[in-house]
């Protein structure tokens, strides 16, 4: 049992004696925490729409959380430390003009077209509108994508526990993916949405003395500009400027794929984010902000009246409003936008094609160091 | 909610604990900043929230 335990422990890289005990014991609780999260929440979970939907019953705030926790995870963290080191205020564009315009443009455009259809997920919503084959290809598109990002945000958290415990990578990866297969497949979305609201606690409370250390080991805010401007080239603070496709990157190195990758990323992620949820987003534990089970109804008797009629999508218009109108069955009406199946198909595999790419370039396996692209894990020596 | 000041209580208690622990024995390589026993104070932060959060969301409280 010894031996056997043996194999699984590698040479660690840090010694912190204290701190390990208090890792290992906090591992053994948050575990025990989660699983009893699941087991706590499996009576709860009777129906598909249980299940799947958390019964529709998900407040926004507590939706809005969980949406947030699962932008955060061991991909981000990792991710986005590699991609600022490597290229500066540059990562940033990801979200301030790919991601969060893209957002917006989903919430307030495209949910209430999501919402109305009832469907569970993005690509029911295509069925809706292109039939069975379109969703088979999202959902294919989609799982393919999800098989290697969950891979990769895996592979980053291992890493952590390598460097930190020198616990072994597959060890790390069994044991986490089992313990959220366990506490998902008990208590469905409701689970996962409640875990992942305990998890934004955590992060923020972990994550937050980053930034306040950083800057007083920096010296300050105007220290932290003055040694980024005394260490690193002028455009490593330049956001806008090069927009990655054609001139230089800011560390000077010439064209090629990694160059053209941010300028690129920054329309896939308006595509990808605006009109298919984030397919990790939308879709990932068959939720999106829309659909894993604010009570709009709630929401529409608060203000007024029952009405027959689903609250219409207010950003899409009077044209796709008249086409609504063209009711399908007297009940809700299918939303009917005039984009043949070809393109949202080629869009989706655009989208899916390039998040693959950038995850796996930007997950935190390689950074810079001199010029020359080491892998992080060639780097740690682990 | 209990779960997650049941969380926030148990993260701090170990990391006030680990603080308090090196504070008396420090390590051989402490980590930069060590000085500012950043786990003990952050820790302490953590373990009040906790309080505060199992006293408000306790489930006899709760109905």
């Amino acid at each position: 049992m010894i031996t056997a335990a043996a194999m699984y422990v590698a040479p660690r890289l840090v010694h912190l004696s204290a701190v390990d005990a208090a890792i290992i014991i906090f591992l053994i609780f948050y575990f025990g925490l989660v699983l009893t999260i699941g087991f706590y929440l499996q009576r709860r979970a009777n129906t598909g729409e249980d299940f799947f939907m958390a019964g529709r019953e998900m407040t926004a705030w507590i939706a809005g959380l969980s949406f947030l926790s699962a932008n955060l995870g061991s991909l981000e963290l990792m991710g986005w430390a590699a991609s600022a080191y490597q290229y500066g205020i540059l990562a940033t564009r990801w979200y301030w003009i790919g991601a969060i315009p893209a957002m917006l443009f989903l919430g307030i455009v495209m949910m209430p077209f999501y919402y109305i259809s009832k469907t569970h997920s993005v690509p029911g919503y295509l069925r809706l509108r292109f039939g069975e084959s379109s969703r088979a290809l999202s959902a294919i598109s989609f799982a393919f994508m999800t098989v290697l990002m969950s891979g990769i945000s895996m592979y980053s958290m291992a890493l952590v526990m390598k460097v930190v415990l020198g616990w072994n990578i597959n060890f790390s990866i069994w044991v986490s993916s089992l313990t959220v297969a366990a506490y998902v497949a008990l208590g469905g979305l409701r689970s996962a949405i409640f875990n992942e609201v305990l998890q934004f606690i955590l992060i923020w409370a972990g994550a937050l003395l980053i930034p306040v250390l950083g800057l007083v080991e920096a010296g300050g805010w105007s220290n932290l500009k003055l040694q980024i401007a005394r260490n690193a080239s002028a455009e490593y603070t330049q956001p806008v400027v090069d927009i990655g496709i054609v001139r230089q990157q800011p560390d000077g190195d010439s064209l090629d794929w990694h160059r053209v990758r941010p300028g690129v990323c920054d329309l896939v992620w308006l595509l990808d984010n605006g009109f298919f949820g984030g397919a990790a987003g939308a879709c990932r534990e068959g939720s999106s902000l829309g659909e894993a089970g604010i009570d709009h109804r709630r929401s529409v008797q608060d203000a007024g009246p029952v009405h027959r009629d689903p609250p219409r999508p207010s950003g899409a218009g009077g044209a796709a409003d008249k086409a609504d109108r063209r009711d399908n069955g007297g009940g809700y009406r299918r939303p009917q936008l005039q984009r043949s199946p070809a393109a949202d198909a080629g869009a989706l595999l655009w989208a899916g094609a390039f998040r693959l790419g950038n995850h796996g370039i930007d997950c935190g396996l390689y950074v810079r160091h001199g010029g020359k692209r080491e892998r992080v894990y060639d780097s740690v020596d682990l | 909610m209990i779960f997650i000041a049941l969380s926030l209580l148990v993260n701090g208690f170990l990391i006030v604990s680990a603080g308090v622990w090196q504070i008396f024995n420090p390590p051989a390589n402490p980590v930069v900043l060590f000085h500012l026993h950043a786990n003990v104070w952050w820790g302490a932060m953590l373990l009040l929230l906790g309080l505060i959060y199992c006293i408000k969301f306790a489930p006899t409280r709760q109905g």
